[in-house]
């Protein structure tokens, strides 16, 4: 009965936590119908801070896009290719911002093909193959050991081994790559020129600007902070608030 | 009294064959061969059993199976043996090259099993014996060459090829053909029936003889590379003098060889990828259209080369004109020894947008001409299209350009759809030294099992070669102190003379035939052996040849021999 209880407990909360997600998505939706761009973008902000989405960061970019806030169209549409790395729409929409900013600037995507191979393979699918593989090379291994020399099990292991050890490995790189992938944040743009720049977190200000339509590479994150390298190869700490981190 | 000496006869063969060691053995003539030449394999044994033996699936069994009974006389051990066994025999031939393994055989007796030597067969691609040249092959009564239309041909080209028989004696009748194979990717068109072939006379080096051809074909290689012509293959019936009936033979064909040459550089823009002799003719479907309307451009592309493979001819249309799609084609071709012969049709579905008098450019089309061995261009001129305007497709292109303007200048829409929420990892079991463990464990676990299977199963093969080995002991043993009531002396130092040498070589494991005296120095430079034992171990066994060969007039005393013998077989435990 006690079990019976908390599992009620449980999944009402798990609903209206789902339900309060969906809300703020939903009224974004509702804004961007009637054209309340400037409502809209606060909605999905609030949605995206919550739980990112792949939807979310596309319609705050479209928002950001209506009103001509183009650096941060630019932004929110490469934070939605981080969930969907081949979406062609949300491709032609950062270009297009892109094209806004500078006409010159010939946009690229943030992340390599063979990335967003891996990607759009999904991390679900690479778990389901290292389990395979690692099966099939723990099956193998046992036929190795245990079967006498010349027998028909040992030779077909020797044959597998090799190949299914070579795809364990891949598809535990990839399994790891794609879990990473959302953790870490590897891009920001500057959101003012005049970004306060420092040596260290909470350490020594320094002088320099950063460019503010480019897109920074991140190295690390430690709390409020993120350490990132301008063009120029400098590296500074900037406190998080005055970027666009994805 | 009949019954009487035939029981004793099957009982006088029966000993005989009880008496001999059990052995099995496996023949092959040839052990080189060439692929399709007949190869004997013979398993031979004097024993009975559970037989274990496959052939490999490349031989192919070409007559029924011969076995009976048959004896030979072995000298190996210096007298004549005679060895009584029972063969099986197989006649085939192996249809891939390559080395065969046949055997062991192996045999589950009442005495356990016995296992044959493996024979390696060498198989040799065939070698081709006929010449391309008719004149050269007159030692034969009949024989086959493939005629071919060139040697070297390029890419796209057609080549022709037949099958043509010589006979010198009368051919009555053709009763199975199987044609040339072209050893590549290719298109094969057969020009010939081949149960019709009409015979010739002709002269060859001076002597008449009976020709027909059979088998014509017209073949469109699709690479470009050196390609084999595999021989064809014709059972005849012939007439032959000396005999009361006809006489049934089996002709194979020369091999030949043909070379694709790929189609030189400088390959033109309008090139179809035709390769032969070509022309084209192009007309619209009417003088007139309405502006927004379609209209059909025929182009026909006609000669005969590879008219099948050909392209469609590329368009150039003026500014207004839209093409619809790809174009429809239409073919009537025939193969005949110049290819594909007859005409192409494709039409164009053109959407005529813009009114006036439109004219188009000429249709050109490029291809290889296998005469001058170049490209060559052939052009059509098209009668000029009338297109008289329309209001409807004006308001409609007015409102398309907008919104194209439009389109280029904004964002895609926004997503409705519902979202998908990425779990955040951080926390996830599946990283770190969680996922590690789960990933390796299988394997671990797998490497754990292997390793006990593995010492489980050699700790049984240990138990059982030792089990082996000491039975093998005490039945040298027993038979050497046995050895004293077998009646017969000869029978009785033989007896003597296997059980020491057995037991040694169940000692040292090893086959009885590696027990010599150089064997026993071996022994004791690797101090396996003592000296004395050794002296002692060569004293016996000179005793027992002595005795055996009555090379000194040694006499038998089987008693001493036994006692020295189990007293050596002490010391050596």
């Amino acid at each position: 009965m006690r079990l019976l209880l908390i599992t009620y407990f449980f999944s009402v909360v798990a609903i209206s936590f789902a339900q309060e997600k969906d809300s703020l998505y939903k009224k974004g939706l509702e804004a961007l119908s009637t054209k309340d761009y400037n409502s809209a973008q606060e909605y999905f902000t609030q949605n995206i801070e919550e739980v990112p989405s792949f939807e979310g960061y596309y319609n705050l970019g479209y928002a950001f896009a209506k009103q001509k806030m183009w650096v941060k169209s630019l932004w929110a549409n490469e934070a939605a290719l981080k969930y969907d790395p081949t979406n062609s729409k949300a491709i032609y929409n950062a270009k297009f911002s892109s094209k806004q900013i500078s006409p010159d600037v010939i946009w690229s995507h943030p992340y390599s093909w063979t990335k967003r191979i891996v990607l759009s393979i999904g991390d679900t699918t690479w778990f389901i193959l290292m389990l395979i593989s690692s099966i099939m090379v723990a099956i193998s291994t046992y036929f190795l050991l245990s079967q006498k020399n010349g027998s028909s099990k040992k030779l077909m292991s020797k044959r597998l081994v090799i190949p299914f050890s070579i795809v364990l490995i891949i598809s535990v790189f990839c399994f790891n790559e794609a879990l990473n992938h959302y953790e870490q944040y590897r891009y920001a743009y500057a959101i003012d020129e005049k970004t306060e720049l420092y040596l260290s977190p909470e350490g020594l200000e320094v002088d320099g600007d950063l460019p503010k339509n480019m897109r920074l590479t991140a190295i690390q994150d430690q709390k409020e902070w993120i350490q990132i390298v301008t063009p120029d190869l400098r590296t500074y700490w900037v406190k998080k608030e005055s970027l666009l981190v994805y | 009294m009949l019954r009487f000496v035939f029981i004793n006869m099957i009982l006088f063969c029966a000993s005989l064959l009880w008496s001999q060691d059990e052995f099995v053995d496996i023949e092959i003539n040839p052990t080189t061969v060439e692929k399709g030449q007949p190869v004997t394999i013979t398993l031979k044994t004097n024993t009975e059993g559970n037989v274990k033996f496959e052939l490999p699936d490349e031989f192919v069994q070409s007559g029924p199976t011969h076995s009976g009974m048959s004896s030979s006389v072995d000298y190996s051990n210096g007298k004549g043996e005679v060895i009584r066994f029972s063969f099986q025999k197989f006649s085939g031939y192996f249809d891939t090259e390559g080395e065969y393994k046949i055997g062991p055989i192996k045999i589950q007796t009442a005495n356990g099993e016995i296992e044959s030597k493996s024979v390696m067969v060498k198989v040799h691609k065939l070698q081709n014996m006929i010449s391309e040249d008719p004149s050269k092959n007159m030692d034969k009564a009949i024989f086959g060459i493939i005629e071919q239309s060139k040697k070297e041909i390029y890419e796209g080209q057609p080549i022709i090829l037949e099958g043509k028989v010589y006979s010198q004696i009368d051919i009555l009748q053709v009763e199975n053909f199987n044609t040339f194979k072209f050893e590549g990717p290719a298109e094969i068109h057969s020009l010939q029936n081949s149960n019709q072939v009409s015979r010739q006379y002709e002269v060859v080096s001076g002597k008449d003889v009976v020709t027909f051809k059979i088998g014509k074909s017209l073949i469109f290689p699709d690479k470009t590379g050196n390609y084999e012509i595999s021989p064809f293959e014709i059972i005849l019936l012939y007439d032959d003098p000396r005999k009361l009936f006809p006489e049934r033979a089996k002709i194979r064909s020369n091999t030949t060889k043909v070379r694709i040459k790929p189609l030189p550089d400088g390959t033109p823009n309008s090139f179809i990828g035709a390769v032969g002799h070509f022309d084209v003719s192009a007309s619209f479907n009417g003088t007139t259209v309405e502006q927004g309307k379609v209209v059909e451009l025929n182009i026909r592309v006609f000669g005969h080369g590879n008219l099948h493979n050909i392209e469609a001819p590329k368009l150039k249309l003026p500014k207004g004109m839209v093409l619809y799609g790809d174009p429809e084609v239409e073919d009537s071709i025939t193969f005949s020894s110049l290819g594909a012969e007859g005409m192409k049709t494709f039409t164009y579905y053109i959407q005529a947008n813009n009114d006036g008098n439109i004219q188009l450019e000429p249709i050109e089309i490029s291809y290889f001409d296998l005469e001058s061995e170049s490209y060559t261009a052939a052009k059509a001129s098209i009668k000029s299209l009338t297109v008289t305007p329309s209001e409807d497709v004006k308001n409609l292109s007015k409102e398309n350009a907008e919104l194209k303007t439009e389109k280029e200048k904004s964002v895609q829409p926004f997503i409705s759809r519902k979202p998908t929420y990425k779990e955040v990892y951080s926390q996830s079991f599946f990283k770190g030294v969680n996922g590690a463990l789960l990933v390796s464990s299988p394997i671990l676990l797998s490497l754990l099992f292997g390793f006990f299977v593995r010492i489980k199963t050699s700790g049984e093969e240990e138990k059982q070669k030792h089990k082996q080995k000491t039975d093998a002991k005490r039945d040298s043993l027993n038979v050497i102190r046995n050895a004293h009531k077998i009646d017969s002396g000869e029978e009785q130092i033989k007896t003597l003379y296997s059980a020491i040498i057995g037991y040694l070589a169940n000692e040292w494991n090893v086959n009885k035939g590696n027990i010599s005296r150089e064997f026993l120095d071996q022994k004791v430079a690797q101090n396996k052996l003592d000296e004395n034992l050794k002296t002692e171990l060569i004293g016996l066994l000179n005793e027992l040849d002595e005795v055996r060969y009555g090379f000194s007039g040694a006499k038998l005393n089987i008693e001493e021999l036994s006692k020295k013998t189990l007293n050596i077989i002490e010391k050596l435990d």
